[in-house]
């Protein structure tokens, strides 16, 4: 199963001075470089595709050391512990991609030989080397690495009074950024973390590469001799953890299925159960559990709810002939305990999922239910296939297994996996996407990526080039950063059944905890949007969806999750017996991360998780008069320091003053407050080169000024190439972020006047923050889409970054009350939806309130070491949480949480802006 | 909200009785049959069937002192298991209230106990209707307030005195007016249990029937008296076995209610409203719930508007619709976001069980208080604006028609509390 090169040039850079113009023989030479899997192996997850077709292949990260962390485990297979079964991957059914193979190989094999600029590769060794054309009479001046060749080398750590002296090691030419418009960047092969070993075959260090580079004088072509890392891509900045011998977590433990045996004592205490029983069996003799098709787990607690399933079975039943309507959940007392049962009633049989109280609320569990449903449907067709057959069993206990530790024991195994208890359980009982609200300027090339994947338009790579009808129609994508959804192509119904499987599987909490090393997922899926009869009466007359097979193709890099949804059938070529993953597919797909980490999206998303949020939020320690005068001292001593760079770091101190001024949603991300946007522009205008970008970044995150360098740089070609970046379509409309933003050329005072001004204007038309006054009063929200299936709140970061005990609580309280209002909302929605079915009966009354479409609580508090003693003179403070609801035809949800006293007209403001911005 | 009610014996799981909406069919009897068992099983397993939901309806189960089961369905599937547990109380005591707890408890002859239960049918039925009054959902009495309460207080705690009594009240249309310190000793529940019997008695210018004090004597029954003074004024006295229902009625009333009479006249003129005509309230309020928490007593009108100015409030929402929508607002409220009332529910009722059945049972789901405490809440409807806020014992739930301003709901609610409470009269 030979892996296949590919134009990568697709995706990549920008073709900043038109020497690439992107023809056909160009495209095959730049596409000589396989980034992970070297060109004669299959793919490292090949074995690992089980004879259904399916497959789950999850590479733990582990910076810097070879693999060693690596679990692979399908939890969608029968063989549990990963046993290969190579023999039966013959029977896998050989794709129209892999049948054009052969010839693609030969092709490539030819341009090889012709290629021009591109890069030979020196099996035999671990080095291999790249060329480059460099010109270095463009450059105004000196020739560096960064310069010319677009390679920003990590500079040489050294502690302070480490007086060891500078050892060949530490002289190491290690690429720590590719800067996007340098003609490193067109060199897909290069790696961030590669060392620079030689060139024109001289060997070369730090000490003497700018030396010999300055040499170069006119254009000619490099060679470069590059010692490749052991892992691929080394991020610029290498986690800490790194160091450590890479052991699997026990996030990734679990995710993979694998046994963890130190929760097992705190779960077997905990009652808990899935029971799918059956009505149908003749059920007086009890002692052989004929009637539980399944059931899990088998603890202790567990057990003894297994016992009373005869109950369950009973209610189901009856109730329905009482009352005429299914039964949902009961609440029963075990050992002073409640627990909490939701039911699921199809026929004769009966799903039971039961937890307890604690934990869940019923209203919660209602949701779970359903959400395991649905789940089921999605993946075995139906909850009765998904049951019926023994193959399925070990899947199932591993989705269980994974759904109770997640609800069970959430925080104490993994700070991710249910990062606020408050917040996912307002969450499980929304059915929509926590999603990440990003401007329109780094969505559009995230956008554009996903477009450019969907369209399956790999020229001479695709099917179709050739004649052959294609395996797959990609019906669409969507891409998570650190578990938030980032952007999605799909229709809501598809993106909340992608999101429910990741969400479930918790490849959400995996990626937004560690950097996933590679995750590689595909499954045979059933859609609700076609299976469901209740969403396909929504198809337009005359118009019926294909018939077919879907598939679901997720692949994970470090944070990101991109998840994409193929259709066999239809347009597509029709798929037979088992499918297994289409090695093409899952590269293009990674190429679509790559891409992304080449343009830096991830690390603008980091920015964006880092910078603060937008709208902008308020701290509720700063409304206590004790530290209100702290925070004005902190104001006066921000203001008094305004001019200097280092004015970033006071941010995280002083927020306040800061956050006065509200970046738009179209604004940058690094873009913060007023004053500062203009101090930035003036220190770059002074040709101030390499800490220009220190100010505006958070003030601690360790990668910061590679980033802002390469923003940097980006800018100046921006300035400079501005003309032709409309010939070269999308990709270099990638790179042609934000133009008004950028900061020009140094040298072009013109662009600079321009983009002062430009700036000021746009600063002052969006300086708004949600509420007015002199403090911002805002301190949290959620909105929720259910339209679009998306739910936008603050991250976590946002929240950790205003820190402050009391303001955790006022979180937590927002969470729990919203709760409580969504609640209310959902019986609203229900009862106008029974209002226009016109459903009336005996036992139907609709709930005299009716339709509620808003509630708000004020609450009450003070620090929590004064909470007892005297009430009336420790300082206090009150805040309102709002939540409102919109049944226009696209229903949203808005709950904000701000402070008392605010003006009712400020409020009315916070809804509308939240409301109007593009989420 | 309730629409069936079923009692049956626990341990053989005879039914009692049935009561249910007048427009439903009733349930066949192996259905019922099969609701207990369902929960007996679980019982013997050690798992205490509470509650359970469909889509558009809840049940409840409750047993008390391991002999009476009660299984309650309502049509609101959104009431909490509290309430439906504060309803099934209500109906398990009004039982003891008449017959007296060891009569139920001990079943010595289940016909003869079904007979005797047709007594409650009146109580029970008035609890299944959501009556004017608003005792059972807040689990207070329902009191009125009314200008001349010094006079009237005067007068009763001599009537009493002079009945060889210390427990007494005086009823306006089933609200308290006026009571004894000692009636104000009794637990909220059984307050309001004795003036929801004195308005289902039948007419009738005098009575003296045994009741049972559900909490204060379940074994040992007083005697009530009850006398109608004027048309929809009634004075309540607790006592002993003297004196004679005929030797206070010819003795006593005459003599102490005739000089107040002008006073229970005005005193009736306000009932509907509840509370003085020199209070006044802001005219967008279409009703409101007060509460007195510590002292168990709420006042709840849907007619706070002086006639003239209810006309110039032009049409809006019917009274029966005022009331659910406060009652519920009530409930959606209580027990959510603000704590359940405390001492509504007496401990001891959970507690005492005799036997391990009601031990078990622990009535309520724990209530998963909010980190800060709230103080005020809201919601907007269709057609109407609730707000509700607390201050001290004190709690109001206030129904604005929909045309008041959000703004302005939380200082018309401060305002007309203030108003309520400032004269010590509630």
């Amino acid at each position: 199963m030979a892996a296949r090169k590919y134009p990568e040039d697709t995706y990549s850079g920008p073709e900043s001075d038109g020497e690439y113009s992107g023809s056909q023989s160009d495209a095959d030479s730049l596409s000589a470089s396989e980034y992970s899997e070297s060109d004669s192996l299959p793919p490292v997850w090949a074995d690992k595709v089980q004879p259904d077709g399916s497959l789950f292949y999850l590479e733990q990260y582990s910076g810097g050391k070879e693999l060693n962390g690596e679990v692979q485990s399908p939890p969608n297979g029968k063989a549990p512990n990963g046993h290969v079964q190579p023999e039966k991957k013959e029977t896998t059914k050989e794709s129209g991609i892999s049948r054009i193979r052969g010839l693609i190989k030969k092709r490539t094999g030819k341009n090889k030989d012709s290629t021009d600029s591109g890069q030979s590769e020196m099996n035999s060794t671990a080095l291999y080397e790249v060329r480059l054309k460099v010109d270095p009479t463009k450059l105004q001046k000196e020739a560096t690495l960064e310069t010319l060749l677009g390679i920003v080398p990590k500079p040489i750590v050294r502690n302070a009074g480490d007086a060891t002296p500078v050892n060949s090691r530490m002289k190491q030419i290690l690429l720590q950024t590719i800067l996007p418009d340098g003609p490193a960047i067109k060199a897909t092969q290069l790696r961030i973390g590669d060392c620079l070993v030689a060139v024109n075959d001289f060997n070369v260090n730090m000490d003497n590469i700018n030396q010999l580079l300055s040499a170069i004088v006119t254009p000619m072509e490099v060679k470069l001799t590059m010692e490749p890392v052991p892992e691929p891509w080394e991020p610029p900045e290498p986690p800490p953890a790194a160091k450590e011998p890479a052991k699997p977590s026990e996030l990734v433990k679990l995710v993979s299925g694998q046994d963890l045996s130190t929760y097992g004592h705190v779960l077997e205490k905990i009652p808990h159960i899935v029971m799918y029983l059956t009505m149908g069996s003749d059920s007086n003799n009890t002692h052989k559990e004929e009637e539980i098709l399944y059931s899990y787990p088998d603890g202790e607690a567990s057990v003894r709810l297994k016992k009373i399933r005869g109950m369950f079975i009973t209610i189901g039943d009856i109730l329905q002939n009482v009352t005429g309507t299914s039964v949902k959940s009961s609440t029963v007392v075990v050992d002073k305990q409640h627990i909490h049962i939701g039911y699921w009633k199809k026929g004769e049989h009966l799903l039971v999922l039961g937890l307890p109280g604690d934990k869940v609320k019923v209203e919660q569990l209602n949701h779970m239910v359903s959400d395991v449903v649905r789940f089921l449907t999605v993946i075995y067709g139906s909850v009765e296939s998904a049951f019926s057959t023994t193959t399925n069993i070990s899947q199932l206990d591993h989705f269980f297994s994974l759904l109770f530790k997640r609800v069970l024991l959430g925080g104490q195994m993994s700070s991710s996996l249910q990062p606020d208890d408050n917040s996912s359980a307002v969450m499980d009982m929304i059915m929509a996407v926590p999603t990440l609200h990003i401007p329109e300027d780094i969505k559009t090339p995230l956008d554009a990526a996903l477009s450019e994947l969907e369209a399956a338009d790999f020229a001479d790579m695709s099917d179709d080039y050739y004649d052959l009808r294609r395996a797959f129609t990609v019906l669409g994508s969507c891409m998570f950063y650190k578990g938030l959804l980032a952007a999605s192509h799909l229709p809501r119904e598809d993106l909340l059944d992608v999101f429910l499987y990741c969400r479930y599987y918790c490849l959400l909490a995996l990626a937004s905890e560690e950097r996933v090393g590679q995750l590689v997922l595909w499954k045979e899926v059933h859609p609700t949007r076609r299976f469901d009869p209740a969403h396909r009466e929504a198809d337009a007359q005359g118009y019926s969806e294909p018939e077919g097979r879907w598939f679901l193709l997720i692949v994970g890099l470090r944070h990101w999750l991109s998840a994409t949804l193929l259709e066999a059938g239809g347009c597509a070529a029709r798929a037979e017996g088992s499918v297994s993953p289409d090695p093409f597919l899952v590269d293009q797909t990674k190429a679509v991360i790559l891409q992304l980490e080449t343009q830096n999206v991830g690390n603008l998303f980091e920015d964006r998780l880092q910078s603060p949020s937008n709208p902008a939020l308020s701290c509720a320690e700063w409304f206590l008069p004790s530290s209100r005068e702290k925070s004005v001292s902190n104001a006066s001593s921000t203001s008094s320091i305004l001019g200097t760079p280092v004015l970033g770091r006071h941010q995280s101190s002083s927020p306040k003053p800061l956050r006065l001024f509200q970046r738009s949603p179209q604004s940058s991300f690094l873009q913060v407050p007023g004053s500062r946007t203009e101090v930035d522009s003036i220190s770059h205008s002074g040709s101030e080169h390499s800490g220009s970008g220190v100010p505006s970044m958070g003030g601690d995150s360790p990668h910061s000024t590679p980033s802002l360098g390469r923003r940097h740089f980006r800018k100046q070609s921006e300035g400079s190439g501005s003309g032709q970046s409309g010939e070269s379509g999308n990709s270099s409309g990638l790179f042609k972020v934000k133009s008004k933003r950028l900061i020009p050329d140094a040298f072009e005072m013109s662009n600079i006047n321009r983009v002062l001004v430009g700036q000021d204007k746009e600063e002052l038309s969006y300086s708004t923050k949600l509420t007015c006054g002199v403090d911002n009063t805002l301190f949290h929200y959620l909105t929720v889409n259910s339209s679009s299936g998306v739910v936008v709140c603050p991250t976590q970061q946002d929240v950790g970054r205003l820190g402050g005990a009391l303001h955790m609580d006022v979180i937590r309280n927002f969470y729990r009350c919203c709760q409580t209002i969504h609640g209310m909302f959902e019986n609203s929605a229900q009862v106008k939806e029974l209002r226009d079915r016109n459903v009336d009966g005996p036992l139907h009354a609709e709930s005299p309130l009716g339709v509620i479409t808003e509630q708000g609580v004020l609450f009450h508090c003070g620090p929590a070491n004064l909470n007892d003693s005297k009430r009336g003179t420790t300082p206090t403070i009150t805040y309102w949480v709002v939540g409102r609801l919109y049944m226009a035809n696209e229903p949203k949800e808005v709950f904000v949480c701000f402070q008392d006293g605010t003006q009712d007209n400020v409020v009315e403001m916070a809804f509308k802006l939240l409301f109007g911005s593009d989420l | 909200m309730a629409a069936y009610l079923f009692c049956l014996t626990t341990g053989g799981g005879v039914p009692l009785f049935t009561r249910s909406k007048p427009d439903l069919k009733p349930l066949p009897y192996p259905v019922v049959g099969s609701l207990n068992v369902v929960h007996m099983f679980g019982a013997n397993h050690d798992a205490n069937l509470v509650s359970t939901t469909t889509e558009h309806t809840k049940l409840v189960w409750r047993v008390y002192h391991d002999s009476i089961t009660l299984i309650v369905i309502s049509v609101d599937k959104r009431a909490s298991d509290s309430q439906l547990q504060r309803f099934l109380d209500n109906v398990f005591n009004s039982m003891v209230l008449l017959l007296g707890l060891d009569e139920i408890i001990t079943i010595k002859n289940v016909e003869r106990l079904k007979r005797d239960l047709r007594s409650c049918y009146r109580l029970i039925d008035c609890l299944m209707d959501s009556s004017e009054m608003y005792g059972d959902v807040t689990g207070c009495v329902d009191v009125m307030m009314c200008q001349e309460q010094v006079i009237l207080q005067d007068c009763l705690d001599s009537f009493v005195n002079s009945a060889d009594s210390t427990f007494g009240c005086l009823l306006v249309s089933g609200k308290v007016a006026v009571a004894t310190t000692k009636w104000w000793d009794l637990t909220g529940q059984e307050m309001y249990l004795l003036s929801l019997l004195a308005r289902v008695l039948p007419p009738g210018s005098s009575k003296d029937i045994p009741v049972y004090l559900p909490h204060g004597s379940p074994n040992v029954p007083h005697r009530l008296l009850n006398f109608q003074i004027i048309q929809g004024v009634e004075v309540c006295v607790l006592c002993g076995p003297t004196p004679s229902l005929t030797e206070v009625e010819t003795e006593l009333l005459d003599r102490y209610w005739r000089p107040a009479m002008e006073s229970l006249r005005s005193c009736l003129r306000i009932h509907l409203r509840g509370f003085p005509s020199n209070i006044s309230v802001h005219i967008g309020v279409l009703g409101l719930i007060i509460m007195h928490v510590e002292l168990h007593k709420c006042l709840g009108t849907v007619h706070p508007l002086s006639s003239e100015e209810s006309q110039k409030q032009g049409k809006s929402l019917s009274i029966a619709r005022r009331r659910d929508i406060l009652r519920s607002f009530y409930q959606s409220v209580t027990g959510t976001v603000f704590p359940p009332t405390p001492g509504t529910t007496p401990p001891e009722v959970v507690e005492n069980g005799h036997g391990d059945g009601l031990a078990s049972e622990s009535p309520v789901e724990p209530h998963k208080e909010f980190v800060h405490s709230p103080l005020d809440t809201y919601v907007v409807g269709e057609d109407h604006k609730c707000y509700a806020t607390r201050e001290g014992p004190y709690q109001i739930y206030v129904l604005f028609s929909k045309d008041v301003p959000k703004y302005a709901l939380r200082s018309i609610s401060m305002t007309t509390l203030s108003a309520l409470t400032k004269d010590k009269l509630f």
